[in-house]
């Protein structure tokens, strides 16, 4: 702690211990250890979950799809999520356990939500409404700034030639000529940061993030300005309006526990972890039926699994099915299993960026989002429509990746980890036994969906 | 029953917790999970805050809340009797997922650093001339080294659990850390001869 001592008797070691103490640490919130405890208890009861048929059953990442709608989920592993969407009409959706969006037409989103449930959601453009249960952190990125929260309703308009009127209308000329986003506040409480600014919001304000000058410019006399209609209301009026924003937000509540009810119900999963994709009655997760394949043709969609390379930790004593014996083996097969796979993204992700240093210091999670994002917009649409057709036998495999796109090589290298990995698997314990160990999928199970726009 | 060995002399007043209840909460049980994130969590917010100044409060949080998941997903694997303290293993995994946070070059944010002082007036001023030196001083450190630093100053890890921690060549822990105090020295000179 800083005291009286006179400065200039400090040997210069004496003033370094003394700036030292002088820099107070930020010390936990009173729920610190609550909340850790909670999580740690919730995930717990996700990865380890009773076990099925005798086998390791990890939470199944789902993406249910609406119609008319270019959505494809990507990389999700046990209870973890991730995805993308251009909305074409309203869509509402999961993100992850804790997140529901409602997603207006023209609306741009991509997640990631990891196996801890932490959420990072891109919002690049559009109107989407978000419910967030209390639990870890919860981002969404905008291009004005960040909205951080962690358990609230709240609305982000990220519509610049919308909000750039709004802010005309305000008044507000240098902040129209920039990007903006306006979010608005249901419940709880959010934090906006934008340009090293935070600022937090509670429930009734609506916000401006961002402006040509940098700062953040919240508060509810721009909200007032902003929409005219609003500036002159009445008490009366705005309570109207008010009970319409809680019957409206009543309405979201029963849609998510309606979607929450229906989530649980499908079988062939593990953990209780929704399933909107279930096994066909009679067969196991990951062989459907030709029927399913040519129906899921039409949808863009594939199924997809692998033994979780990307979190790969060799075992130290059988588990899921193991025997004993075959420890070293499975170790062994996954091992080099995550290596090629890490290797293969590291490829591409140098070839589509060439970032060295990147491609030393960054996950492959981060780099195959790298890869993703810096494709043509459709371009993994694309691809898994050419995969879905191939599968369901309408079209042929191609003989010649060479001039495929990094996102297409990256995508078929993907959906063909899970059988290769069971290759790998049987070549040191026997191909009858690695069939078994696999089982009806391994612990990370996918389905990735969605026809380019315009493309069914 | 939940125990907790004190050690008196541990530079952050410490202490870690007996064996049993480390093994309860490497099974899960509530109390013990409970009783541990207790006895750690000033030290880890005490490395998280200090190794990300300026990144805002809910960031640090949420380092620290992730760095005790990842304690409590790897806990069966920490071994008591072995090579590193439970404290010196949580402070690894709390630098190290600090050390991933500072990778990801966010935009820094507006330090909340006078909600975290009582000070008042002159005494203020003078915290912030130092605390700013300092934080000047570690900008100019790569992440790794920032860590070894504040492992070093503040939470007394010696120079062979620093660069076990943090993969760094013990030679290179010496001298760098060295350089970062003469560094300090330097720039507590500046504040001292500019006022």
């Amino acid at each position: 702690m800083a005291d009286d001592t006179n400065d200039d008797q400090l040997t210069p070691d004496a003033r370094v211990d003394q700036a030292l103490a002088a820099w107070s640490a930020l010390t936990p919130p009173a729920d610190f250890a609550d909340r850790v405890v909670d999580r740690v208890v919730g995930a717990r009861g996700m990865t380890e979950p009773p076990r099925l048929r005798g086998r390791r059953l990890a939470g199944i990442a789902t993406l249910a799809l609406a119609a008319g709608a270019a959505a494809v989920a990507l990389w999700p592993a046990h209870r973890a999520a991730s995805g993308a969407l251009i909305a074409s009409r309203r869509i509402t959706e999961r993100l992850g356990d804790r997140g529901l969006a409602v997603a207006e037409a023209a609306s741009e989103l991509t997640w990631r939500v990891d196996d801890r449930g932490a959420a990072d959601v891109v919002q690049r453009a559009g109107n989407v409404f978000y419910r967030v249960e209390r639990g870890g952190a919860f981002v969404v990125h905008t291009p004005a700034g960040d909205v951080r929260v962690t358990g609230t309703c709240f609305r982000i308009e990220v519509d610049p030639m919308n909000t750039n009127h709004k802010l005309l209308l305000a008044g507000l000329a240098g902040a129209a000529l920039a990007t903006t986003v306006l979010v608005t506040v249901y419940e709880g409480h959010v934090v906006a940061e934008t340009r090293g600014a935070k600022t937090e919001l509670s429930a009734g304000t609506r916000a401006t993030l961002g402006g040509a000058d940098g700062a953040t410019v919240v508060s509810d006399a721009i909200l007032a300005v902003t929409t005219p209609d609003e500036a002159h209301a009445t008490r009366e009026q705005l309570l109207v309006r008010a009970r319409q924003q809680d019957a409206q937000l009543a309405q979201m509540r029963a849609r998510l526990a309606k979607l929450e009810r229906g989530g649980t119900s499908g079988g062939g999963g593990g953990g209780g972890a929704p399933e909107a994709f279930p096994a066909e009655p009679g067969r196991a997760w990951n062989d459907p039926s030709p029927e399913q394949l040519t129906a899921w043709a039409a949808e863009c969609h594939i199924r997809s699994d692998e033994p979780s390379l990307e979190r790969f930790e060799p075992i130290t004593a059988p588990r899921d099915g193991l025997e004993a014996s075959e420890v070293d083996g499975y170790n062994a097969a996954m091992s080099e299993m995550a290596k090629q796979w890490k290797d293969q993204v590291r490829k591409l992700y140098l070839e589509v960026t060439g970032d060295t240093t990147g491609a030393e210091t960054l996950s492959s999670e981060a780099m195959k989002h790298e890869i993703d994002d810096k494709s043509p917009p459709g371009e993994s649409n694309a691809v898994l429509q050419r995969i879905s057709r191939e599968r369901a036998g309408l079209a042929a495999p191609p003989t010649d990746l060479s001039k495929a796109s990094a996102v297409e090589r990256m995508l078929r290298a993907y959906v063909q980890l899970g059988d290769q990995s069971e290759a790998a698997l049987a070549k040191r314990i026997g191909p009858e036994r690695a069939h078994a160990i696999r089982g009806d999928g391994w612990s990370s199970r996918m389905e990735l969906g969605g026809c380019p726009r315009g493309g069914r | 029953m939940l125990g907790v060995v004190r050690s008196p002399m541990a530079p952050d007043g410490g202490g870690e917790v007996d064996e049993r209840t480390l093994r309860s909460a490497a099974a899960g049980e509530r109390d013990a999970s409970r009783a541990l994130v207790d006895l750690y969590q000033q030290r880890v917010f005490a490395l998280v805050s200090r190794m990300l100044a300026g990144r805002g409060r809910a960031t640090i949080e949420d380092v620290a809340q992730d760095t005790f998941l990842q304690v409590f997903h790897r806990l069966a694997s920490f071994a008591p009797g072995g090579a590193a303290k439970l404290s010196t293993w949580i402070l690894t995994i709390a630098a190290r997922r600090s050390i991933d946070e500072l990778r990801k070059q966010r935009p820094a944010l507006v330090a909340d650093l006078e909600s975290t002082s009582d000070a008042r007036g002159d005494e203020r001023a003078i915290r912030k001339e130092l605390v700013a030196a300092i934080e000047g001083a570690l900008r100019e450190l790569s992440p790794e080294l920032r860590a070894a630093f504040l492992l070093r100053e503040y939470h007394g890890l010696d120079y062979a659990e620093i660069a076990r921690a943090l993969a760094i060549d013990l030679g290179t822990v010496k001298s760098r850390l060295s350089r970062a105090r003469a560094a300090l020295r330097a720039r507590l000179a500046e504040v001292h001869d500019g006022g």
